[in-house]
């Protein structure tokens, strides 16, 4: 019996063929969930139809990483399905788990005195010995976990091991607890992205940000346009000078458009279910900046006037 | 790569050293395995250091951008086809490129052209946050799942094909739980003051001295940067000043202090008459791809009349390099938009029906009536000081939240009303006219031209709502133009 691993390119009329033809045959469908988005899922169906050909000996594995993908399927295909799944599940939860993950990735094989000298032998040996004793100790233990109970997936475990192996001294075995603590603490998590962007605002940014912010606080508005967004950044700041009104409309409006463009502002739901206006300045947005995170960078901006972090939490000055 | 070439590099774009080293670090190993993503802002230098990377490692590389690529197929070729010049070489146009019409085509063809010979291909797509929202075969629910293939073209094509994504949005904006492979991330923070200040002082003309354009860019910085930080419009605020900034040396004919002529350009500021259309090169217009610029008329300036400056605002000047300033003027009956007369008329009360309440229509065109009504002795409420108060908020807070949609009906009904008004005897308006096919037509060329909007398709069944888009200067000149006393209309607005 010969097999064959052949990748076909969705012409139905060729499986069909292969099909018939009495042979073995496994058909893996990746990201199996995204062919439920074909039109009548037709490759779908044609498939699973043909499972109950006369001589038919095939099987179809469906990979996938959505858990409700058979959910999805029309009722004339999901009939023909015979609803048999492996689930591959991340054991987040255990301990022991997570820390046989961790050992499996960063212990070496060791070799035997045949395979390699004596002196590759007893590094490997030494290596492993360092990583066993520093996946032991407890406090390593339970901030590994920790940091995995963020997401457990092998890759962010790769990741941490290749930061303490980084930072393992150059004349040391291997790594240490220490190395190991230092790796968790210092993985580089996800960078708040809006914080980020943020810190990067112009003064005038963050002066409309604070404007939207005192309508919902103060006027119980959850969306505004711009024109009312100008109204009440004029209103707090009443007959002082201000940024917003030296600037102008038309340089205001830009910093608008820019705020929209990054996704700082969405448009407000209600206004998507009736249509919205064909100008940018009467759209109703809402504001995606929780409020604690606009006062931290209102606290460590340079340029920001003193001022505008108290109307941030007060109606008038 | 050489030393050099790094030093090189980094003196190049200033502020990204530890940028340009992650990506060297990524060309240099060719690890293919993981996709790399690059965020930042706009106008921080993510495309432009990128490509000056790949230049400098003389690595193999197809750029497409999705602004430019606005269709998937349009964007899967001019990475393929990228590739295949560069195998070739620009001049040989002999052979014909394979096609490339689906992402199967496409995986297939980098099979072929980008071959295991131990160097890494790199293909590189900007602008990738507009590649979220991209249909399936003209179906708008179907999304297409272009980032999730990009993403996983080194497992797919088993080759070194190695994919960098570039976008102003955060990887987090790209999540739509489908198990998107999660690319190395490159972020491209702002640049900081210093940095900036650098920069606009390189770009210098080589015959102007480093230390005078320092002493230039400082107070400018000092002034701008609290409204905008972009490099773009910086760079386009000090071009345009300079020469300003410079006239009281010339006319004093001898050097002069940098404080005694930044206070004399800021004391000249508002009389400034804005260059034309060159000055766009510098600086991408509002919301358009720096790519993509071009200069518009004056007449397609003044059509929406969003152009219009208020004399005095001294931000204006590098907020719209190109924009027309418009001297208001109350003898001004001129407009450099050629419109038909109805259209003219419908824009007024397209005006006016979105700016009036639609429960005030019988108040402020049906005067007579409410005033037989008080004559023959009808009831009259006495209107409180507390609703005036509550009125004029409510008031207030209409014309803060914007102009209101209206019906077709409602339009053309006070449309009857203002042309009737505005009738004079040389025209010979009747009621037919106003109904007529004509002025459906024209409504029609109105919503084309986007002077309104219309929300809704099927305009026979009388459901459909329309916006009116002109602003009130617009709106002032059509009066003059047409000469109707508009004011009486607007009372209730």
């Amino acid at each position: 019996m010969t097999w064959k691993a052949l990748q076909l390119d969705g012409d139905v009329h060729a499986m069909r063929e292969l099909y018939q033809s009495e042979k073995a045959l496994v058909v893996i469908l990746d990201e199996f969930d995204l062919f439920a988005e074909h039109p009548k899922q037709a490759l779908l169906y044609t498939l699973l139809n043909s499972l109950h050909f006369p001589h038919s000996r095939s099987m179809i594995v469906g990979v996938t990483s959505i858990m409700d993908a058979v959910d999805r399927l029309e009722k004339r295909v999901k009939s023909r399905f015979s609803f048999r799944k492996l689930v591959f599940t991340h054991r987040a939860d255990d301990q022991a788990v997570v820390m046989r993950l961790l050992r499996h990735i960063m212990l070496v094989p060791e070799l035997s005195s045949c395979d390699a000298d004596e002196r590759q032998v007893a590094a490997m040996r030494d290596y492993n010995l360092s990583v066993r004793g520093a996946l032991e100790a407890p406090e390593v233990v339970k901030a590994v976990f920790k940091h995995a109970q963020l997401q457990l997936v092998p890759q962010r475990l790769c990741d941490l091991a290749s930061t303490a192996l980084a930072r393992m001294h150059k004349d040391a075995p291997g790594p240490t607890s220490e190395d190991m603590l230092w790796a968790v603490a210092n993985q580089g998590e996800a960078r708040d992205s809006m914080a980020a962007i943020l810190q990067g605002s112009s003064v005038l940014d963050l002066t409309l940000m604070v404007a939207m912010h005192r309508l919902r606080d103060f006027r119980d508005q959850a969306s505004a346009s711009f024109t009312q967004v100008l109204g009440e950044s004029h209103n707090m700041f009443g007959t002082a000078p201000n940024l917003v009104a030296t600037s102008g409309w038309e340089v205001a409006l830009r910093s608008w458009e820019n705020m929209v463009a990054m996704e700082v502002l969405e448009e407000a739901t209600s206004v998507k279910a009736t249509g919205r206006h064909g100008l940018l300045q009467f759209r109703q947005m809402a504001m995606l900046v929780p409020k604690c995170m606009l006062e931290a960078v209102l606290a460590e901006h340079q340029q920001v006037p003193s001022n505008l972090k108290v109307l941030m939490r007060r109606e008038a000055t | 790569m050489s030393r050099e070439d790094d030093v090189q590099l980094h003196e190049s774009w200033p502020g990204r050293k530890d940028e340009i080293n992650t990506l060297l670090e990524y060309v240099k190993y060719q690890d293919s395995s993981q996709a790399l993503f690059v965020c930042g802002t706009s106008s921080a230098g993510k495309t432009s250091v990128v490509k000056a990377v790949l230049e400098a490692s003389r690595a193999r590389y197809a750029y497409a951008s999705s602004f430019t690529s606005t269709s998937t197929v349009l964007l899967l070729q001019e990475l393929l086809y990228g590739l295949i010049r560069q195998q070739r070489g620009a001049e040989d146009g002999s052979q014909t490129l394979p096609r490339c019409g689906r992402i199967s085509d496409f995986v297939q063809g980098l099979k072929h052209y980008a071959p295991n010979d131990g160097r890494t291909s790199f293909l590189v797509i900007d602008d990738a946050e507009r590649l979220r929202d991209r249909s399936t075969g003209g179906r708008a629910s179907v999304k297409e799942p272009i980032i999730q293939v990009l993403l996983r073209l080194p497992e797919l094509t088993s080759g070194n094909v190695g994919v960098i994504v570039i976008s102003k949005l955060h990887w987090q904006a790209f999540r739509d739980g489908n198990g998107c492979l999660q690319p190395l991330q490159v972020y491209f923070p702002e640049f900081s003051d210093s940095i900036l200040k650098r920069i606009l002082v390189k770009e210098r003309d080589s015959v102007i001295s480093e230390a005078k354009y320092a002493a230039f860019i400082e107070p400018l910085f000092g002034t701008f940067s609290r409204t905008c930080r972009g490099i773009h419009e910086l760079r386009s605020v000090a071009r345009m000043l300079w020469p300003k900034y410079l006239a009281p040396e010339a006319k004093a004919g001898k050097p002069l202090e940098p404080r005694v002529l930044w206070k004399e350009l800021m004391t000249q500021a508002p009389t400034y008459e804005l260059p034309r259309a060159s000055s766009l090169q510098a600086g991408p217009n509002r919301g358009v791809h720096a790519s993509m610029t071009m200069p518009l008329s004056r007449a397609a300036l003044a059509v929406t009349g969003e152009q219009a400056i208020r004399p005095g605002c001294s931000m204006v000047l590098y907020a719209n390099p190109d924009a027309v300033p418009i001297r208001a003027s109350p003898q001004v009956d001129r407009l450099d938009v050629d419109l038909p007369w109805w259209s003219k008329v419908l824009l007024l009360a397209s005006y006016v029906a979105a700016r009036t309440p639609a429960d005030m229509d019988k108040h402020a065109f049906n005067g007579a009536q409410e005033d037989d009504v008080a004559g023959a002795g009808g009831k009259r409420k006495r209107a409180s000081s507390l609703s005036l108060d509550r009125r004029t908020e409510q008031a207030r807070a209409a014309s803060l939240s914007g102009p209101r949609s209206f019906r077709l009906e409602r339009l053309l009904n006070i449309f009857r009303r203002i042309a009737l008004d505005a009738d004079s005897s040389d025209r010979g308006v009747s009621k037919h006219d106003l109904l007529s096919a004509d002025i459906f037509v024209q409504i029609s060329s109105l919503v084309s031209l986007k002077l309104l909007d219309r929300i809704g398709t099927n305009v026979l069944d009388g459901t459909c709502q329309y916006y009116c888009n002109i602003g009130e200067e617009l709106c002032q000149r059509i009066a003059k133009n047409v000469k109707i006393p508009i004011e009486n209309y607007l009372v209730y607005a």
